[in-house]
Formats: C-alpha cells, sequence, structure tokens
C-alpha cells in the first residue's frame, strides 16, 4: 500500500509537470476532435497522429498517444447521442439510447451521464491498473519463451473470437499479419526475406503506412460509397445537469459497466466493443421492465459508456505488463513505443518507473480533462459534426499522405500506404475484419522469436509447450476458446450479442 | 455449378497469398526445428495460411453464399491514385505544388464539389499542412520545385 501511494505520487509528479498535462491535453482534444468527425475511428487516429509524437520524450509521446487514444473514443460517443453516428464500433450501443434521449430533447442528461460515468470507470481502472500492474509484471518475469509463446497464441485466438464475423478469415487475417511481420531482416541469421530486393524492406515493413492503408484510406474508399445516410443532429442541447433521480438510477449501472468494462479490457482479444456490448445486455437482462431499453433507458447509457472507458484503459495493463497487446489500438501503442526505443513487457516498471507510473497518472487526468473538454464544450463538437465530408475525406487524405511520408520520409511509404488502402477495401468487400492483421502484425516477430528460442533452448522438442504448467495452462485456454466458439449454440449466443 | 462468393473468393485470395510466400521464401532455408533457419516461421506461417484458406474456399464451394457487395471503381482508384501522386511528385515538384495535386486528386474521389471550391479546398489544406509540418513541427521539407 505504501508502495502503491509511493509509486502514485512519483506517477502524478510525472503527469502533473507542465509539459506532460499540455501534451495530455493535446491528445485529448486532438482524439476527440477526429473522433467526433464521422467514419474515423480511434485505430487510425492513433495511427495519423503517431508522427506527431517522434520529436517528443517517450513519456510525453505516450501520454499524448494515451490522450488521443480515450479521447477518440470518448468522441464517439458523443456523436452517437447527438447525431445517432457511432464514431466507433463501440459506441454503436450507445446510439441506441443515448440518441433515444436525445430526441427526447434530454441530449444535455445523456452526454452528462456518458461523462460522469466516463469518469468514474476512468477513475476506477486506473487505481486497478496500478494495484495490479506490479504483481502481474513479477509474475510475468517468471515466464520462459514457451510460455510466451502460448501467451501469444491465446492473445491472437481470442482476438478471432471476439472479432464479429467468421472465425476462420479472422484466422487467415492473423496469419497474413505473421507473415507481413516476418518480413525485412532475419535477427538471427541476417538474411533479407521477402524483400523483393527493395532496401526500404530491410527493416521491415512499418505498421504505419499498413494501418493508415487499412483504416484510413479503406475507411475513405467505404464511406464515399455510402454517401449521405447522415442522421439528423439533435439541436438542442438542453441541460447538462441530471436530475438526482436519474443520477441514482444510473450509478449501479456505471458501477456493473465498470467491473464489466475492466474484465474485458484485460482479457486478451477484448476491448471497449465487446464491453460495452456485453454491459448493454447484461443491463437490459437485469431490468425490470426491458422494453424501456431502445427507447431513452437511462442505464443504457450509463453502463456501456462506463464499460467502453474502463475497457480503453485497462487493456494498457497486458500491454504495459505482458509487452502482449490485447487488440489491434495497443498493438499500435506497441509499434510506437518500440519506435521510442522502448520495449514493452515486465521490466517496464522495474527499468522505467518514471514512464510507467507517469502513464498511469496521466490517465486520471485525462479523464478530469475529458470531462472539462465534453460538457462546457460541446457546442465546439456539435459545430465539428457539421463539417461536411466532401471537405473532411480529402484533409483526411493528404494527411496520410504527408503523415506517412514524415514517419521515415520514405516515399515508398506513402506507395506502401495506397497498396493497402486498397487491400483493406478488397478485405471488406470479402468480410474480412482488418483488425486481427494489425495484432498479427505487431506480435509475430515477438511470437517468432520466442518460439525459436524455445527451440533452441528445449532442442526441437516441441512437446515443451505442454509439458511446462504454464504454457499448457494458456494452450489449454485457447482451445477451450476456440471449441467454444465453433460449437453451434454458443456461436448462436455470440451473434445475438453482436446484433442491434 | 459452383457459385462464386465471399467465402470461396476470400479462399483462393489467401491460397495466393500464400503460394507467393512460399514461392517468395523458396530460397530461403528452413533448417530443422532444434535450430531453424530464416526460412522456417514464415514457411510454416504460408502453409498454414494455404490449409486454412483450402478449408475457407471449400466452404465456400458447399454452402450457398454471398456475392461481394458491389464495388465501385472510382472513389478506390482516385483514393488510392491520390497517394501515389505524393509519392511520385514529392522528390521534384516540392511540398506545396505535391500537396495541391493530392487535395485535388483527392477530392476528386468524392464527385462532390465544383471546380472552384475544389481549388480553394487545395490552397487551404496546402497551407494548413506547410503550417503544420514546417512552421510547428520544424521538419526539413523542401516547399518548391528544384530548379
Amino acid at each position: 500500500m505504501q508502495d502503491l501511494l509511493g509509486n502514485l505520487a512519483m506517477g502524478f509528479g510525472v503527469a502533473l509537470s507542465l509539459q506532460n498535462i499540455g501534451l495530455c491535453f493535446i491528445g485529448c482534444a486532438l482524439g476527440t476532435a477526429i473522433g467526433v468527425l464521422p467514419g474515423i475511428g480511434p485505430l487510425p487516429t492513433v495511427a495519423l497522429l503517431l508522427p506527431f509524437t517522434f520529436s517528443l520524450d517517450p513519456t510525453g509521446a505516450l501520454i499524448m498517444l494515451a490522450g488521443v487514444f480515450y479521447g477518440a473514443q470518448y468522441g464517439g460517443s458523443t456523436t452517437a447521442i447527438l447525431a445517432r453516428l457511432p464514431g466507433e464500433t463501440s459506441s454503436v450501443v450507445t446510439c441506441l439510447d443515448g440518441y433515444a434521449m436525445a430526441l427526447k430533447g434530454q441530449a444535455g442528461t445523456a452526454l452528462a451521464l456518458a461523462a460522469i460515468g466516463s469518469l468514474l470507470a476512468g477513475m476506477v481502472t486506473t487505481l486497478l491498473i496500478a494495484a495490479a500492474g506490479p504483481p502481474l509484471a513479477d509474475i510475468a518475469l517468471l515466464f520462459h519463451s514457451a510460455d510466451y509463446v502460448s501467451v501469444m497464441v491465446l492473445g491472437l485466438i481470442s482476438a478471432v473470437v471476439m472479432a464479429h464475423g467468421s472465425v476462420l478469415k479472422a484466422l487467415l487475417m492473423i496469419l497474413l499479419g505473421l507473415l507481413l511481420g516476418s518480413v525485412g531482416t532475419d535477427v538471427a541469421t541476417g538474411e533479407y526475406r521477402f524483400t523483393l530486393g527493395l532496401d526500404m524492406l530491410a527493416d521491415g515493413i512499418g505498421f504505419v503506412p499498413i494501418s493508415m492503408g487499412l483504416f484510413g484510406l479503406a475507411e475513405i474508399m467505404i464511406n464515399l460509397e455510402n454517401r449521405g445516410g447522415r442522421g439528423v443532429i439533435a439541436k438542442a442541447v438542453g441541460s447538462l445537469w441530471p436530475p438526482l433521480a436519474v443520477l441514482r438510477q444510473a450509478l449501479p449501472a456505471m458501477l456493473r459497466g465498470t467491473a464489466i468494462g475492466a474484465g474485458f479490457g484485460i482479457m486478451p482479444g477484448g476491448g471497449p466493443t465487446i464491453a460495452s456490448f456485453s454491459a448493454y445486455s447484461l443491463e437490459k437482462k437485469m431490468a425490470a421492465q426491458p422494453a424501456r431499453f431502445g427507447h431513452g433507458a437511462v442505464e443504457g447509457v450509463a453502463a456501456p459508456e462506463a464499460a467502453n472507458n474502463a475497457a480503453t484503459q485497462s487493456c494498457f495493463i497486458p500491454m504495459l505488463c505482458l509487452g502482449i497487446p490485447p487488440n489491434a489500438l495497443m498493438a499500435l501503442m506497441v509499434g510506437a513505443m518500440m519506435v521510442h526505443g522502448i520495449q514493452p513487457g515486465p521490466s517496464i516498471i522495474t527499468k522505467q518507473p518514471e514512464l510507467f507510473w507517469g502513464m498511469i497518472a496521466s490517465m486520471a487526468v485525462g479523464n478530469i480533462i475529458l470531462v472539462i473538454l465534453n460538457l462546457p464544450l460541446i457546442g465546439i463538437w456539435v459545430r465539428l459534426l457539421q463539417v461536411p465530408y466532401a471537405y473532411l475525406f480529402p484533409a483526411i487524405i493528404v494527411f496520410c499522405a504527408v503523415g506517412t511520408y514524415t514517419v521515415d520520409n520514405s516515399t515508398g511509404d506513402v506507395v506502401l500506404m495506397a497498396v493497402f488502402g486498397v487491400l483493406g477495401y478488397v478485405f471488406r468487400k470479402l468480410d474480412c475484419e482488418p483488425a486481427p492483421l494489425m495484432l498479427g502484425l505487431v506480435l509475430g516477430p515477438l511470437l517468432e522469436e520466442n518460439f525459436r528460442r524455445a527451440m533452441v533452448l528445449a532442442d526441437g522438442d516441441v512437446t515443451i509447450f505442454v509439458t511446462r504448467p504454464i504454457s499448457l495452462g494458456f494452450l489449454l485456454a485457447a482451445a477451450a476458446l476456440l471449441a467454444a466458439v465453433l460449437l453451434p449454440s454458443i456461436r448462436r449466443g455470440r451473434q445475438e450479442a453482436f446484433r442491434e | 455449378m459452383p457459385q462464386l462468393n465471399r467465402d470461396l473468393l476470400t479462399g483462393l485470395l489467401f491460397i495466393a497469398i500464400g503460394g507467393l510466400g512460399l514461392w517468395l521464401g523458396a530460397s530461403l532455408e528452413a533448417g530443422t526445428v532444434g535450430e531453424m533457419q530464416a526460412g522456417y516461421y514464415p514457411r510454416l506461417v504460408c502453409l498454414l495460411m494455404v490449409a486454412l484458406g483450402s478449408l475457407v474456399a471449400l466452404l465456400g464451394l458447399l454452402r450457398q453464399g454471398e456475392l461481394p457487395e458491389r464495388w465501385h471503381w472510382w472513389p478506390l482508384l482516385m483514393v488510392a491514385v491520390a497517394p501515389l501522386a505524393f509519392a511520385l511528385l514529392f522528390d521534384s515538384a516540392g511540398f506545396a505544388l505535391t500537396l495541391a495535386a493530392v487535395a485535388l486528386l483527392a477530392s476528386l474521389a468524392g464527385r462532390m464539389l465544383n471546380p472552384w471550391r475544389m481549388l480553394v479546398l487545395a490552397v487551404v489544406l496546402v497551407a494548413m499542412n506547410i503550417g503544420l509540418f514546417v512552421f510547428v513541427l520544424g521538419l526539413p521539407l523542401r516547399l518548391w520545385p528544384r530548379i
């Protein structure tokens, strides 16, 4: 306990420096702005803004990127409530009751509930990370390379199970990510692999051009097909102070949402989307009159908003402590850390305590900034919502091109981005989700390295994966998940969870 | 006659990617499990991809699936062409003119703006990006064409 307080104090010392508060604020504001704009979710937002952080020190850069991430997540909820436009998949359920409330003239109440729920969930989860991080990292230090291989397999399998759509296609996308991750110089032998004789591929394919192409450009191509389709923006926001009775009704839902969100965030493959869907269906099941849901039920806004914010933050735990990103966005954060020369993993807490605790404390700071940004300043975001897409998307394309170029001053990367934009379009037409690919891309090199090391240590004996108890446990969990999702009865339940 | 559908096409696409990987990586030595060389892991991934791709294709053949949604070639083409123009022009034309070209090509993708508005948008975007990347971030980008 003493330790925890001391560490948090150190963290706040870092997070509350003028520069870091500023960066956190800029991150949150940029994230919210881009999250509010239709058609851009947190993933491309973080990818887009990544190049801006290269000139910062690592702690500042990560604080800003984390701010962008939860800012964008939050911006999506604002548009979900005001315009029935989910900025990203995790705020889809907020549309149902949030927009219904807005139509009834209670937009202000809905926004306030979302803000309070997120703040509460964010604070609780921040404490959870601070408390659970170090012991988890201690456990992770016991891992051998074979155990790492198995936990990564578990992570990849869970990503498949949690993704909506075909399990087999998600597996294929992961494999493609793993293959793309092997492009470049082989670390062990120094041989070039799949470089096609191009110098730019010798260091591997960067994840910035791939993510900008798959998520940024492909998104625009799809959006330009289904033009129009914008909902009516709720005009009057109404009072931002929710009546006490409403708050009393919402508070238990917020707490349940926080618990669900924190749990799903830590789980490999989990994240905000599945958390908010689960929280919503739980509230609906628990309610005395489930029929209220979809017509402006207070719990239907409070619970999923708390859940998605809790998950947004708790998914940092496996990323920071194990070095294993539980979802595609955390994979991007791992990439960002590596650009700054930091290898996420159990040793980060002891080796770079300022970075670890500073980042955690900055999440608490960021949550407060978000409330300030989103309640008093709501008018700005409403106006931003009205920017026509015809002006918006050329700006995004120009920005993608310049952003990708500046990462490495390479025009080749820009070409690569265009190629992956087209590929992303094709994948979408074939119902293949691109997120698992990113996870495979980032985990691939780690997986290969540990696989090879494990095999060298075990002298080529593959049974090592089932004779080591830790590894066996992870593999059994992965097998159980895969079996569960392939069994028809459970598959039906999963489809139901993703409907609506 | 089996019908083309999304699953079948997906399977075929990934069989092709896996096959391409195997072909490109054919010269890499695989080594043994105990002492893996550069080729072992990529080959394993490619083989898995071909196997799984075949399964998806087979399921697609057996099941009655949907065809992919209609393709819209124009946005696909233009959204890809705009960054390609950046890559092509940047070294010779400099930042300002390149961005103008990219912005114009990009706004063509939407076919929503008249030429006058496109021009204004392009000028605004060029100014914004130069302001941000050159003046605020101080990146050493050459603004004008090499003479």
